[in-house]
C-alpha cells in the first residue's frame, strides 16, 4: 500500500475539486428534485426547506413500485440469463484450437456494431408469431440477445488468459467438462462476471424503447417507460421527473458500488499485457 | 374491452373514464404516450405488425409519420363515412379528416395559432394586444424598453420553429386562398411565387427589430414558455395548447390571453389557423369494432366534445353547445364564426419531406444559414418530391 | 514468447499464483495478431499433453439467441434496404441499389457522416485520456477514493433524456455558463452554446465525454489495479521518474484495457444517437446530425424507410470497417 504522503492529499484534494466540477449537472439534478411543490425550481440555487414533495408525487403518479419492480425483474433475468449463457458459450471459445473458434468469435463481435433499427420490425413481427407481445419475457429474451457480444467479448478474453492447469488438474481429477467448467473455471471468472452484471444491468435498466414497445397494452411498464410519462408533448413536470429519476437509478448506484471491488479485479486477472 | 392509445393522459382519462360511465357494457384499455417521436414509432411498429389498438391518435392530413393520409393509404385504417356523425363534421375538417375523399378519423378537438400573451406583463409595459403589423414592431420596441422579450422563442425544439410563419401565412396565404397546396401539386402555384415569401421576410424583419430573445435556436419550449409564464417575454406566437405550459411556469393568479397575430396593416385580413388538435382513427382489424364506433359516436356526441375540449384546454370540433370558452379559446371560435379560419399547412402537404426540410431550414434561418428565399426553393423541391 | 513470471494476487483463492511460462503457447489472446494457433510457438515451450475439452454444445445457446434476436432480424430487416418499402404496409418492389444511392447523394446524410465521424474521434480521445486520468488518481491511496468512483460513475446510469435537458439547462444562453463567463470577465465568450452551428456539436461532445468517463475510469482502474506492486517499486528503485513510469511501464500493461476501451468508445461514438436526440435533435439545422439520428427520422419520422435502411447498412460496414482497423492497430502493439 502507498504511504498516505503530502503529496497523495494534495492529489486528493485535486480529485475533488474535479469531481465537484464534474457533478455541476447532477447537483442541479437534485436541487430542482428536491424543491417543494409551488415554487419555481431554479436547478442552481438549493430551496430550502428541502421538500420530499416530488418524490411522494412521483411515486404515486407514476406507479413507480409497480415499475421498479418490473425493471428490477427484467434486470435480474436478463443479467442472469446473460452471464450463464455468455460464460458458457465462451468456454469453448477460449479453449479451442480449431479455425472455426476464432470465426465464431468475431461473428460475436459484429453484434457490437449492428444498430437495432436494422432489425427491429422484423424481430417484432416474430415475437407477434411466438404470442410473446405483453410480456416480459420478450423484454427479457430481447436484453439477453442484444448483450451477448458485449459480454462474451469480456468473458473470451478473461477466458484466454487464465491458465489451463486448474482444468487440467480437474481432468485429471475425473470431472467431466461440465462439472470442470461449474466447479473449477466459472468462479474463476467471478471478478469478471461482476463487471458484466454492473455494465448489463445499466444498459437493461435504462431501456426504453423496448419495453414501452413489446409491454405496450398489458398494464406493465418498467422505470424508464414511467418517467418518460412525465415528459409531455406541451407540458414536462421536470421536478417529478428528476424526482422519479433519482428514486430509480439508486439502486443501480447501490450496486455499482457494492460490486466495486469485484468489478476492480474481474478486469484485473484479464487484461495484463 | 377497447384498446386505446393515444398521448396527453390528463385529457384523455375523464373522457375515457366518463365513456365508461355511459357505456357501462364496455371498458377501455388504454396506452398513454407523451412524446410524439415515441408515439409514432410504437404505433408504426404495432401497425406493421398488424397489433395496433382498436382506436389510436392519428394526425390530421397527410403531412406526418402518423397522419391518416399516410396510415389510411395502406389500408390500415376503417372507413367512417358512413357513420352517424360525419356529416355533423364542420366543412373545413373534412377533407384533413380523411383521405380520397373518404372520412377516415374524427377529429375531436381543435386548437389554433395566435399570440399568447401574458397579461401581467402586458399591463407591466402599457400595451394590448397588436392588431396590425407596425403594432406588432411597435410591441417589439416597447418591450425593449423595459428590458423584456416582446415574442419569446424556442426554436431548439424544432416543432415551434414552424409556428410563426403559419401564422402570417394564414393571412397572407391560406386564408384568401384555402386550396394553395392543391394548386401547387397542380404547378399552378409555389412557395416562392406567394405570400410565403412576405410571410419570411417579415419573420426576419421581426428578428432585426430584436423582438426575439437571443439564442433562440439554443432555447428549448420549455425556457421558452418559462420566459411567458414568468413575464420575462410579453408572449410567443404558439399553439393555443402551450398555454397549459405557461401557466406551470407562472405565479398563480396569473392570467394569459390568446389574439389572432396580423400579418398586414388591416386588423380585417388576419386569419387565424385553426386545426384538430386531436383525431382518432379505427383500426380497420379491430378487435372489437362496436365498441370502437361506440367510443367515436360518443366523443363525437355534444356532451364528449364539451367534456374533452375543456379536458384538454382546447374547442370542440363538433357543434357543442353546453361548451364555454376561456380566454385562450374564444378567439379562435370566434375566427371560425366569422369565416376567419385558416388551415395549419403541414395539415394539407401530401408527403412529409416537406416539413422535415421546412424544420430544418427554419433553425438555419434564424441562424442566419440561409435566406428566405433559399428556404422556400428547398420547400418547392420537397413537395415536389 | 512471453516467458514473464507475474505475481498475482487473488484473495479469492487464498493463496498467490505465479503463472506458469508455457500457458500463453497455446491461448490465441488478444493481443496476438490473428494467425492459426499452431503457429509462433517458441522451440523450447511445452505441448499441451492432453487436449482440453470443451464441450462445443455450450456454445448452442448463445448462437441460438444471438441469432434469433439480432442476427436473423437484422439480415431480413437490412433486406428491406433493396425494396421500396415504407415500413407500414401494402407492396414493394426490388429496386436494387437506388436506396443506396440515394444515401449518398443526400446532403443531409453526407453531413452526418461527417459530424459522426468527427464525434467519435473526439470523444474516444478525449474520453479516454480523462478517464485514464482519473483512473491513475483514484488508484493511489486516497482516503475518499470509493465515494469519489461511485460519484465519477454516477452520470453513466443516467438516461439521454436527464442528460438532455440538464445541458440544455446549462448551456442555455441565458443559463448558468453563460453566467458564469460573465461574472469572471469572459463576457466576449458567451455563447449560444446549442443553438449555434459552430459550438453545438462540440457541445455535445462535451456532454457525452461528462457522461461516460466514468465507464473508461472504471475499466482503466481495473487494468491498473493488475499491476502488481513490485514493478512499479522495481521501475522507482531504478530511478525512473512517476511520467516514465508511467509511459514505459504502466502503458504497456495496460495495453488490453486501453484497447477494450477505444474499442469501445469508438464503436459507440460511431453509433451515436440517444444523448444527441436529447439535447439537439440534431439542430440547429443539421449541425448535429448523426448517422442514427438520420436514420431514424427517415425510418419513423418522415416515412423514407428503406433509404434509412441503406443508410444503417451503411453505417454497420462502416463501423466494421473503422472498429477492424482500430483493432489490428492497437492488438499489434504488444507482441
Amino acid at each position: 500500500m502507498h504511504r498516505y504522503t503530502v503529496r497523495t492529499g494534495l492529489r486528493e484534494a485535486g480529485v475533488i475539486l474535479v469531481a465537484l466540477v464534474f457533478l455541476v449537472p447532477l447537483l442541479a439534478l437534485t436541487n430542482v428534485a428536491f424543491t417543494p411543490q409551488g415554487r419555481p425550481a431554479d436547478a442552481l440555487t438549493i430551496s430550502w426547506p428541502l421538500s420530499t414533495d416530488n418524490f411522494v408525487q412521483a411515486w404515486s403518479q407514476g406507479a413507480l413500485g409497480g415499475a421498479l419492480v418490473n425493471s428490477a425483474v427484467v434486470a435480474v433475468l436478463s443479467v442472469v440469463g446473460v452471464v450463464v449463457i455468455a460464460a458458457m458459450a465462451s468456454y469453448p471459445l477460449a479453449r479451442s484450437t480449431r479455425r472455426w473458434s476464432r470465426g465464431t468469435f468475431f461473428f460475436f463481435l459484429a453484434g457490437l456494431l449492428i444498430p437495432s433499427q436494422l432489425g427491429l420490425l422484423p424481430l417484432y413481427v416474430t415475437m407477434r408469431d411466438a404470442g410473446l407481445l405483453g410480456t416480459l419475457w420478450a423484454v427479457v429474451l430481447i436484453n439477453i440477445g442484444g448483450q451477448l457480444p458485449f459480454s462474451i467479448f469480456l468473458y473470451t478474453t478473461f477466458l484466454r488468459e487464465l491458465p489451463v492447469e486448474y482444468e487440467e488438474a480437474a481432468v485429471l481429477d475425473g470431472c467431466g467438462p461440465v462439472r470442470t467448467f461449474v466447479s473449477v473455471v466459472f468462479p474463476l471468472l467471478r471478478a469478471v462476471t461482476g463487471t458484466i452484471v454492473v455494465l448489463n444491468s445499466v444498459s437493461v435498466w435504462n431501456e426504453f424503447f423496448t419495453p414501452l414497445l413489446y409491454l405496450s397494452g398489458s398494464g406493465q411498464t418498467t422505470a424508464p417507460v414511467a418517467i418518460y410519462n412525465f415528459v409531455g408533448q406541451y407540458v414536462a413536470q421536470w421536478p417529478l421527473v428528476f424526482a422519479a429519476l433519482l428514486i430509480t437509478i439508486l439502486p443501480v448506484l447501490i450496486l455499482y458500488f457494492l460490486l466495486q471491488k469485484y468489478i476492480i479485479r474481474g478486469f484485473a486477472g484479464g487484461l495484463k499485457g | 374491452m377497447l384498446t386505446f392509445a393515444s398521448g396527453q393522459q390528463v385529457a384523455a382519462e375523464p373522457l375515457l373514464a366518463a365513456f365508461e360511465e355511459a357505456h357501462p357494457e364496455y371498458t377501455v384499455e388504454p396506452v398513454f404516450i407523451e412524446q410524439d417521436a415515441a408515439y409514432i414509432q410504437q404505433l408504426r411498429t404495432q401497425l406493421s405488425g398488424g397489433t395496433a389498438p382498436d382506436i389510436f391518435k392519428v394526425w390530421p392530413g397527410a403531412g406526418d409519420a402518423m397522419a391518416i393520409g399516410a396510415v389510411a393509404a395502406d389500408g390500415l385504417v376503417a372507413d367512417l363515412s358512413d357513420e352517424p356523425w360525419a356529416s355533423d363534421i364542420p366543412e373545413n375538417l373534412v377533407a384533413l379528416a380523411g383521405h380520397e375523399g373518404d372520412l377516415y378519423s374524427l377529429p375531436a378537438t381543435i386548437g389554433g395559432i395566435g399570440a399568447i400573451y401574458n397579461d401581467a406583463a402586458m399591463d407591466e409595459v402599457g400595451a394590448t394586444a397588436p392588431t396590425t403589423w407596425s403594432e406588432v414592431l411597435q410591441l417589439c420596441a416597447t418591450a425593449q424598453e423595459h428590458g423584456k422579450v416582446a415574442y419569446a422563442l424556442g426554436t431548439k425544439d424544432a416543432w415551434t420553429a414552424q409556428l410563426l410563419p403559419y401564422a402570417l401565412t394564414g393571412t397572407l396565404v391560406y386564408g384568401p386562398n384555402p386550396s394553395f397546396t392543391e394548386d401547387q401539386t397542380e404547378g399552378t402555384a409555389s412557395f416562392t411565387d406567394s405570400g410565403w415569401m412576405e410571410a419570411l421576410e417579415k419573420v426576419v424583419e421581426m428578428d432585426d427589430a430584436g423582438c426575439f430573445n437571443e439564442g433562440a435556436n439554443g432555447t428549448a419550449y420549455d425556457a421558452q414558455m418559462t420566459m411567458v409564464g414568468e413575464g420575462a417575454a410579453l408572449g410567443a406566437v404558439h399553439v393555443s395548447q402551450a398555454v397549459s405550459a405557461a401557466r406551470q411556469y407562472a405565479a398563480d393568479g396569473t392570467t394569459f390571453s390568446l389574439a389572432p397575430f396580423p400579418a398586414t396593416e388591416n386588423p380585417d385580413d388576419t386569419y387565424v389557423p385553426v386545426a384538430p388538435g386531436i383525431n382518432f382513427a379505427m383500426n380497420a382489424k379491430a378487435e372489437n369494432p362496436e365498441a370502437a364506433k361506440a367510443f367515436l359516436a360518443f366523443v363525437a356526441s355534444p356532451e364528449g366534445q364539451a367534456l374533452f375540449a375543456t379536458a384538454s384546454d382546447s374547442s370542440p370540433a363538433l357543434p357543442a353547445p353546453d361548451y364555454e370558452a376561456d380566454e385562450i379559446n374564444q378567439p379562435l371560435i370566434d375566427a371560425l364564426e366569422r369565416g376567419r379560419a385558416a388551415v395549419y399547412p403541414d395539415q394539407t402537404w401530401p408527403n412529409t419531406q416537406v416539413k422535415e426540410e421546412y424544420l430544418i431550414a427554419m433553425q438555419e434561418l434564424f441562424n442566419r444559414d440561409v435566406t428566405p428565399a433559399e428556404v422556400l426553393q428547398r420547400l418547392d423541391d420537397a413537395i415536389a418530391s | 514468447m512471453t516467458d514473464q513470471r507475474q505475481q498475482r494476487g487473488d484473495p479469492d483463492l487464498g493463496r498467490t499464483i505465479a503463472t506458469v511460462p508455457r500457458r500463453r503457447s497455446e491461448i490465441e489472446t488478444v493481443h496476438r495478431t490473428d494467425e492459426s494457433p499452431t503457429d509462433g510457438r517458441a522451440p523450447g515451450s511445452q505441448r499441451r499433453r492432453s487436449p482440453l475439452r470443451a464441450p462445443w454444445w455450450f456454445l448452442v445457446p448463445a448462437v441460438a439467441m444471438y441469432v434469433f434476436v439480432v442476427v436473423w432480424p437484422s439480415l431480413r430487416g437490412g433486406f428491406y434496404a433493396f425494396t421500396d418499402w415504407n415500413g407500414l404496409s401494402g407492396d414493394w418492389q426490388l429496386v436494387g441499389f437506388e436506396n443506396f444511392a440515394e444515401v449518398f447523394d443526400d446532403r443531409r446524410a453526407l453531413s452526418a457522416l461527417k459530424n459522426t465521424v468527427l464525434l467519435a474521434f473526439v470523444v474516444t480521445v478525449v474520453q479516454n485520456a480523462l478517464g485514464l486520468g482519473l483512473a491513475v488518481a483514484l488508484n493511489g491511496a486516497l482516503k475518499s477514493r470509493s465515494v469519489l468512483r461511485v460519484l465519477f460513475f454516477a452520470p453513466v446510469v443516467l438516461t439521454p433524456l436527464v442528460s438532455g435537458y440538464i445541458w440544455s439547462f446549462l448551456l442555455a444562453p441565458t443559463g448558468p455558463l453563460n453566467t458564469l463567463l460573465s461574472t469572471v470577465g469572459l463576457e466576449s465568450w458567451r455563447q449560444d452554446w446549442l443553438g449555434n452551428p459552430s459550438t453545438a456539436l462540440w457541445a455535445v461532445c462535451a456532454a457525452i465525454i461528462w457522461q461516460f468517463t466514468g465507464y473508461s475510469m472504471v475499466i482503466f482502474l481495473a487494468g491498473l489495479q493488475a499491476i502488481p506492486e513490485e514493478i512499479n517499486e522495481a521501475a522507482a528503485m531504478d530511478g525512473a521518474g512517476p511520467w516514465r513510469r508511467f509511459v514505459s511501464v504502466t502503458l504497456p500493461l495496460i495495453n488490453g484495457s486501453i484497447v477494450i476501451n477505444v474499442m469501445l468508445s469508438l464503436i459507440g461514438g460511431l453509433k451515436q444517437f440517444d444523448q444527441v436526440m436529447a439535447m439537439t435533435g440534431g439542430g440547429p439545422g443539421i449541425a448535429t446530425e448523426t448517422i442514427s439520428t438520420t436514420i431514424y427520422k427517415g425510418a419513423f419520422s418522415s416515412g423514407e424507410y428503406p433509404v434509412s435502411i441503406a443508410l444503417a447498412v451503411v453505417m454497420t460496414i462502416l463501423i466494421a470497417v473503422i472498429a477492424s482497423i482500430q483493432y489490428r492497430m492497437t492488438a499489434r502493439k504488444v507482441t
